[in-house]
């Protein structure tokens, strides 16, 4: 490290033309540096030049530390200059922040909302640990996030749960040891309570567990076999109703606090199952041919007061997956791939009044190993979020959002971290983005949520 | 004569002789202005003397010679150099090696632009540490010190206070046939349930149970007769909770002129009053209808309230604004709300009643009052159609004459020229009393965005903050009335928090008062007031 020293050769010709000078000097030094070397410039103030002054590495070092022991002590009141009247500085959100690395003040924030491109207005880490996790998924109201701890080759899993989002760190459902807890579903209708399927490896069984109201888990009793893919539905009269899969057919049972309504009974050969808002409707994955070696389905919508049956996807050879209804529940996305393991997933959209399916996303991340909700619809229904391998940019994968009427693709840009991204969720009570998903910060794949400026 | 050096210039290579006393110093030469180290022994003659700035003689500590005479026996200076010592220059290559004596010769020795940049971030310390001290997040909040410093003690209510008149029909007149109780003597200790029993077999219902009172919740002294959470008994008492996912609103098989009644749930107490009896209500089409049974009369209910609250007809605002500062001014009942804004609309502060009344009907849009006391208070601003759609969800919402209300109704009908049976059915999704004032597209974002941000705060202290600057945001943009709903909202994130709520509560308050009074909102004086009994 050098600096620039200029002398003056005659007193007074210090003060002539010293600027150009400088800025002539510092042009050649650029090309030609040593120490104590001297530059006559032609065209230089009279009498003066240029040295090479060496400044000692301990020196600058010293300086630097202490400009950045200063900044801290400066931030603040800098930060103070852009304060409203009676506006809080310092908020500690209680988790780590990723972006900004502050809390932002309500200037910034006023900036970010009046920005036109979708940006990334907070983004922090809500939980991480040693273990994976997966498939965040927010309640109805928007006030709870459940999601899975999993270890896939110890074959355990366990469901955590946010049962306020300011809680500091999630409950596990369980602290069974043996217990292998995964396909966790919110009632719909009624935000506290939920269903989930567990496997109980002594047992050997796959048996749904019901919460109402936020209470204990309690197993859904008098059942034999493998039951998977719940989904409930609480009524304004106080009936519960709930949709499950049992070795490949689809049941259906409700009850109140008195006792049962109805007594299970099958409704289809299907699984998946998903309820419309008014409990009227049911989206499932129906078992087209019960002879085929693949899984062959189809998407239908089942009416549950008439029974009938309307087939929504009928294109064979290809897997389809989790069905999903949209805000206004006349539309359906699910994902589908043709036959083979490495087949890409696609998302597609299709209308439930009979029009045909419109292909949205391309090369989608699915995760492998647990099925999710399905695609990740924002509140307005006009686009369908999620992850893409098509654009990947080395380990990093930008949020993808994808406009129903038209497929136009929007790409959205996040601190880029996070790796590998998966299992996009959307909280569908908030107007502004409020998006949760997995993403590798290190080794284990932890739950970030981010907000952005706007839909 | 005294011993002379002799200095061959490194730059010109000017040849200068210079007294003794000169050795071991730094000079200029005259002749080019370059800075020599004038060495400690007299130079040898001839071609063996060595440039003083020569790399050799650059890399040796100076040694002063044994021989060489003191500087005081030096009289004069040399001709050849200035008279006094040259000024500090940054330490040219020849001298930057040669070790300082001391840690104030190092500084000497620094350059002038280094001392100078070290001379301003020593400055700037000092004024950011005098910033920090004098200045603070918020300049005008006082802080909570300075709450103390006044003794801690509630002001004094001021004469108005005390006096306030009657308080006339906009909610005495019509909603109760009953004359006022000339004395206190209804006061009676608070019972230890709400007095009315109910059996309701909806889930739904049970939601509504009001939270449990935090430490420190209320205040020494005071009865906790029709305070917010007794209020909040009463209601759930004489009511059922409307189910976000309701599309009707059906008591008994007559169907209320609502659309979309599910939009109503979002208030924080939506609860659809009913008059004793049993009753079917249903909230769907295609569902069962839920059996509600109301043990108790409202109206009776609602009228003890009444006389508790005013003596020879003049509202008792000082009893009403102890239980709004022992809620942190959040209410989740719409009874007390209701009867302040009786007592202003009395005192012809009708801006004032009319956000009262919308603040009761933003916690209940089913408490039929209100909405009787806002149609009057639009009328007198001529807001006739407003008045209008007031009334009928007045009287929508009077569910067999729950309130009593049927007669004041009927005549608010009359003088708005309504026919007075049928209705057109009014969409609640479009409900809105939060305030009057417009909001943009980009204020609903910074609404979502800090609302949403704030759900994982892990402290309920920090959501209060964030909460607190969204109202501070509207403050700023001048719509007080958003800023004071969303500084209660603030308050509700603390009001049932740790002992540290207690501190953020009365900054909260002291920037509602200040919000208040930038307005030229009457209400500024009772957040002054409350700043001193939200205390432990």
């Amino acid at each position: 490290m050098s600096l620039l020293r200029r002398f003056p050769r005659t007193p007074g010709a210090r003060k002539r033309g010293q600027v150009q000078f400088a800025r002539r000097a510092r042009r050649v030094l650029c090309t030609k540096r040593g120490k104590g070397d001297r530059y006559n410039l032609p065209g230089g103030p009279a009498g003066c030049y240029a040295q090479i002054v060496p400044v000692p590495f301990s020196v600058l070092f010293r300086f630097v530390c202490l400009l950045l022991a200063l900044l801290p002590l400066g931030a603040p009141s800098l930060r103070a200059a852009e304060l409203l009247e009676g506006e809080f500085d310092s908020i500690d959100l209680g988790r780590r922040l990723l972006e900004p690395s502050r809390f932002p003040t309500v200037a910034e924030l006023r900036e970010a909302v009046a920005r036109p491109e979708l940006s990334v207005a907070v983004m922090f880490k809500l939980f991480g640990g040693q273990d994976n996790h997966h498939l965040p998924v927010f309640s109805g109201d928007g006030l709870r996030l459940a999601f899975q701890r999993s270890d896939v080759a110890a074959k355990s899993s366990k469901l955590l749960l946010f049962a306020s989002l300011s809680q500091d760190e999630p409950t596990m459902l369980t602290d069974e040891e043996s217990a292998y807890d995964y396909m966790f579903r919110w009632t719909l209708n009624s935000p506290a309570s939920y269903s989930f399927v567990r496997i109980d490896p002594g047992r050997t069984a796959t048996r749904v567990f019901f919460t109402p109201g936020g209470k204990a888990p309690e197993e859904h009793k008098g059942k034999s076999g493998r039951h998977r893919f719940p989904a409930s539905y609480f009524r304004t009269d106080g009936i519960w109703r709930l949709l499950y899969e049992r070795d490949g057919r689809l049941l259906h049972e409700a009850w109140d606090d008195k006792g049962p309504i109805e007594q299970p009974f099958v409704l289809a050969q299907a699984t998946s199952p998903c309820w419309s808002d008014d409990g009227r409707r049911v989206l499932a994955a129906r078992i087209r041919s019960a002879e085929s070696r693949t899984p062959d389905y189809e998407i239908v919508v089942r009416d549950m007061r008439s029974g009938t049956d309307t087939v929504l996807s009928a294109a064979e050879d290809t897997v389809v997956r989790s069905p999903t209804w949209s805000p206004d529940g006349e539309a359906a996305a699910f994902y589908v791939r043709a036959l083979g393991e490495t087949a890409p997933w696609r998302i597609r959209v299709v209308r439930i009044d009979g029009g045909s399916s419109t292909l949205l996303g391309e090369d989608v991340v699915v995760n492998p190993n647990f099925e999710s909700q399905g695609p990740a619809w924002e509140p307005g229904g006009r686009r369908i979020w999620f992850f893409s391998h098509a654009h990947q940019r080395e380990a990093y994968y930008p949020m993808v959002a994808g406009e129903v009427a038209t497929g136009r693709l929007a790409v959205i840009d996040y601190p880029n971290r996070c790796t590998t991204p998966a299992d996009l969720a959307i909280n569908a009570a908030d107007p502004v983005p409020e998006i949760a998903f997995v993403a590798h910060d290190g080794l284990p794949k932890d739950l970030f949520i981010v907000f952005l400026n706007h839909y | 004569m005294a011993a002379k050096i002799r200095v061959t210039c490194g730059d010109c290579k000017a040849e200068l002789q210079l007294e003794a006393r000169w050795a071991g110093k730094k000079g200029k030469c005259p002749n080019c202005g370059h800075v020599l180290l004038i060495p400690q022994q007299p130079a040898a003659p001839g071609p063996q003397q060595q440039p003083a700035a020569s790399a050799s003689a650059a890399s040796r500590p100076p040694e002063r010679a044994a021989d060489s005479p003191p500087a005081a026996a030096v009289r004069q200076p040399p001709a050849n150099l200035p008279a006094a010592a040259p000024p500090p220059l940054p330490a040219a290559p020849a001298t930057r090696t040669i070790p300082a004596s001391s840690p104030l010769d190092r500084v000497r020795k620094m350059p002038l632009p280094w001392l100078l940049g070290a001379a301003g971030v020593f400055v700037l310390i000092v004024i950011v540490l005098l910033f920090q001290t004098i200045g603070g997040n918020s300049p005008d909040v006082p802080s909570e010190q300075a709450v103390a410093g006044r003794g801690g003690e509630p002001p004094p209510v001021s004469a108005d206070d005390e006096n306030e008149k009657p308080a006339e029909a906009m909610g005495r007149g019509a909603a109760s046939p009953v004359e006022p109780s000339p004395q206190p003597s209804v006061r009676k200790p608070p019972p230890t349930t709400t007095g009315t029993s109910r059996e309701i077999s909806s889930g739904a219902a049970r939601s509504a149970e009001p939270p449990a009172p935090g430490p420190g919740q209320g205040l020494v002294g005071m009865s906790r007769q029709y305070d917010d959470l007794h209020c909040q008994q009463i209601q759930i008492g004489h009511g059922v909770r409307i189910p976000a996912a309701a599309s009707i609103l059906e008591v008994d098989g007559v169907r209320l002129p609502i659309d979309n009644p599910g939009a109503l749930a979002e208030s924080t107490a939506a609860i659809l009053f009913l008059p004793r009896g049993n009753h079917l209500v249903r909230f769907r089409t295609s569902e069962l209808p839920v059996e509600v049974t109301i043990a108790s009369d409202l109206v009776a209910e609602y009228q003890a309230m009444r006389r508790y609250f005013t003596i020879d007809g003049e509202v008792q605002m000082v009893e009403l604004l102890r239980r709004g500062g022992r809620t942190m001014d959040v209410h989740n009942a719409p009874f007390l709300l209701n009867f302040v804004g009786a007592g202003h609309a009395k005192e012809d502060r009708r801006k004032a009643a009319e956000r009262h009344f919308r603040r009761a009907l933003s916690i209940n849009p089913a408490f039929s009052p209100a909405h009787l006391n806002l149609a009057q208070c639009l009328l007198d601003r001529n807001a006739r159609d407003d008045a209008i759609r007031e009334t009928l969800l007045a009287d929508a919402f009077n569910v067999g004459n729950v309130f009593g209300l049927a007669e004041a109704i009927f005549q608010m009908r009359r003088k708005l020229g309504l026919p007075l049976e049928a209705s057109q059915p009014i969409d609640a999704a479009g409900l809105v009393y939060i305030g009057s004032e417009q909001i943009s597209e980009e204020d609903r974002r910074l609404v979502a965005l800090l609302e949403g941000i704030s759900k994982y705060a892990v402290a309920a202290e920090e959501r209060a903050k964030i909460l607190n600057n969204l109202a501070v945001h509207f403050d700023d943009r001048k719509k007080p009335e958003l800023a004071l709903h969303h500084f209660r909202e603030a308050l509700a994130a603390v009001k049932y928090s740790g002992t540290g709520r207690f501190a953020v509560a009365r900054q909260i308050l002291a920037n509602m008062s200040r919000a208040c009074r930038n307005a030229g909102f009457e209400e500024a004086k009772d957040y002054d007031q409350m700043q001193y009994l939200v205390t432990p």
